[in-house]
């Protein structure tokens, strides 16, 4: 039962170590081939316009965190109510499988502005694009979870009642947690690039709006610098849904060949 | 002593992906009275768990009729306790909170069933492991909680589906041993599916010996080993000679 983040921190140790080899590589080549700051910038430079405080970044980047939380937070409730009707009966699920199917298959992005027309320029539109990149991966894999639950389980379960809703929380639902943690592993980077992507859109704040400000301005620094906050807040939050799927399913199996 | 259980010409047919109809169970017949310890014997695939699975409840039969204690099975009471070929312990929950599962399906008050959920972890050997997690239970303690959660909540009529096909040959005597046990403890009326001769013998105070798919009944036969059953048994000699009269049944 292995709740703390330290385990987390050793695992992600020799990454950071590649990662702070790369980012001197990066910054010797720049200054050694003189690379034009606004083709690509040296990494310092970019550090310094990360501590700039004239960027506002907390602002920034909190918007743009709080659009992929709610976002995401909205398709969990939803993606996972969305399978339990599609287990509850045949009925429903032959009725809203097509939908969710339809959903993920029509070009989201192309409706972004649409929805901007539709719900107003403020954050409402962005939250919803954050929902529709993030609903699909949380549905498939909920309901493939819930069919993941061994079928001698559930007789078990039907030898004592008939109730559907004791099913799904005693068996079905614990059964289904790993793969519905493995669907917001998915979902969860999704967020941010939908955030993202609303954010290029329309916005007056955030990364995606500092981003398309500086792409007039030809400032590569600022990109940049963006660039790295959103990986932050991509990896943090993956790192956040790995830490729970740690507390709250600690009986899953990690299958690794060879030490 | 009453009837506790009683099957009637009972028949099962699969619908089938491939072929339209698959006979599982031809047409059997026998009786289980209170208290009585009752073993079905037949090889792989004659029907064993389908036939248990129907008098769970679980599959409704093709033909036939099942009651308990003399009620028909849909308006009978169901009570029953089912042991499965493998475990089926959830991973999520330590041995006491398996145990106490029958208790939290049938919606009763689980702080009244702690007690008895202890005497019964107890009772099957395992004291000291009630916080223990499936996964770090051997193979023949994950079966012990399986059993104990089977009787939790007392019921009238104990259904075993080879719950010991899967342990090594040493577990397994000593397993058959302690269940024999809380039999004699419990004095429940016992309904074991098996494919392990040696063990219905044992065990059983009758043996009801199936033929191949579609199974029926072969034959009865009933087991009177004088006095108590325990691991010396098996060298006694009323017990090799009922044990190969179950074998010569099963080949005829
Ligand atoms: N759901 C099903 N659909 C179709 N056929 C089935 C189904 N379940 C079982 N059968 C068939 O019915 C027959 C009896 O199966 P059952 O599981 O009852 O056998 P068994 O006696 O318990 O075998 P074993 O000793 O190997 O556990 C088998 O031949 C099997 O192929
Ligand atoms: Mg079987």
């Amino acid at each position: 039962m292995n709740g703390s983040i330290f385990p987390t921190i050793r695992r992600y140790g020799p990454s950071v170590v590649v990662f702070v080899i790369f980012v001197i590589v990066w910054q010797i080549l720049v200054e050694a081939f003189k690379i034009p700051v606004y083709l690509v910038p040296p990494p310092s430079t970019i550090l310094n316009k990360i501590l700039d405080p004239s960027m506002n970044w907390p602002t920034q980047a909190m918007t743009t965190t709080y659009e992929s939380l709610m976002g995401f937070g909205i398709a969990i409730v939803v993606g996972i109510g969305t399978a339990i009707l599609i287990v509850w009966s045949k009925g429903f699920s032959t009725i809203v499988y097509p939908f969710v199917i339809t959903m993920q298959i029509v070009p989201k992005i192309a409706f972004v502005p649409l929805l901007f027309i539709w719900f107003g320029f403020n954050y409402t539109p962005r939250i919803f694009t954050v929902f529709l990149v993030c609903y699909f991966p949380i549905v498939v894999s909920t309901v493939a979870g819930f069919s993941s639950t061994e079928p001698s389980m559930i007789d078990l379960i039907r030898s004592f009642t008939s109730s559907k809703l004791d099913l799904l929380t005693k068996a079905l639902l614990p059964s289904a947690l790993p793969s519905i943690f493995a669907g917001l592993k998915v979902s969860v980077t999704l967020a941010v690039i939908g955030a993202l992507v609303a954010e290029f859109v329309s916005s007056t704040q955030g990364l995606g709006f500092v981003i398309l400000a500086s792409q007039s301005e030809l400032n590569a620094p600022v990109a940049f610098a963006a660039a790295a906050l959103l990986i932050v807040i991509g990896f943090l939050l993956y790192l956040s849904i790995e830490l729970l799927e740690r507390l709250i399913v600690p009986w899953k199996n990690v299958v690794v060949l060879g030490k | 002593m009453p009837t506790a259980l009683s099957i009637l010409e009972l028949s099962k047919s699969y619908e089938t992906k491939t072929k339209d109809r698959m006979d599982a169970i031809g047409s059997i017949t026998f009786d289980v009275n209170e208290g009585e310890f009752v073993s079905v014997v037949g090889p792989s695939g004659c029907g064993k768990t389908t036939l248990l699975k129907i008098i769970a409840g679980l599959l409704e039969p093709s033909k036939g009729a099942i009651s308990f204690f003399g009620v028909s099975q849909n308006n009978a009471m169901k009570n029953i306790g089912i042991v499965f070929q493998s475990p089926l312990l959830m991973p999520w929950r330590n041995a006491l909170e398996n145990v106490l599962l029958p208790i939290e399906l049938l919606h009763k008050d689980k702080t009244k069933y702690l007690e008895r959920a202890h005497d019964l972890i107890k009772l099957v050997g395992l004291a000291g492991f009630e916080e223990a997690f499936p996964q770090e239970l051997s193979g023949g303690m994950q079966h012990r909680v399986a059993i104990a959660r089977a009787l939790m909540h007392d019921p009238d009529i104990l259904l075993m589906d080879e719950p010991l096909a899967a342990l090594d040959e040493i577990t397994r005597e000593q397993m058959e041993i302690d269940l024999l046990r809380v039999w004699e403890d419990t004095k429940k009326t016992i309904l074991l599916v098996t494919h392990n001769i040696a063990e219905a013998v044992l065990m059983s105070n009758k043996v009801v010996i199936l033929s191949s798919r579609p199974a029926i009944v072969k034959k009865e036969l009933y087991i009177n080993l004088h006095g108590k059953r325990g691991l010396e048994t098996r060298g006694d000699q009323t017990y090799v000679a009922y044990c190969q009269e179950v074998r010569h049944s099963l080949a005829l």
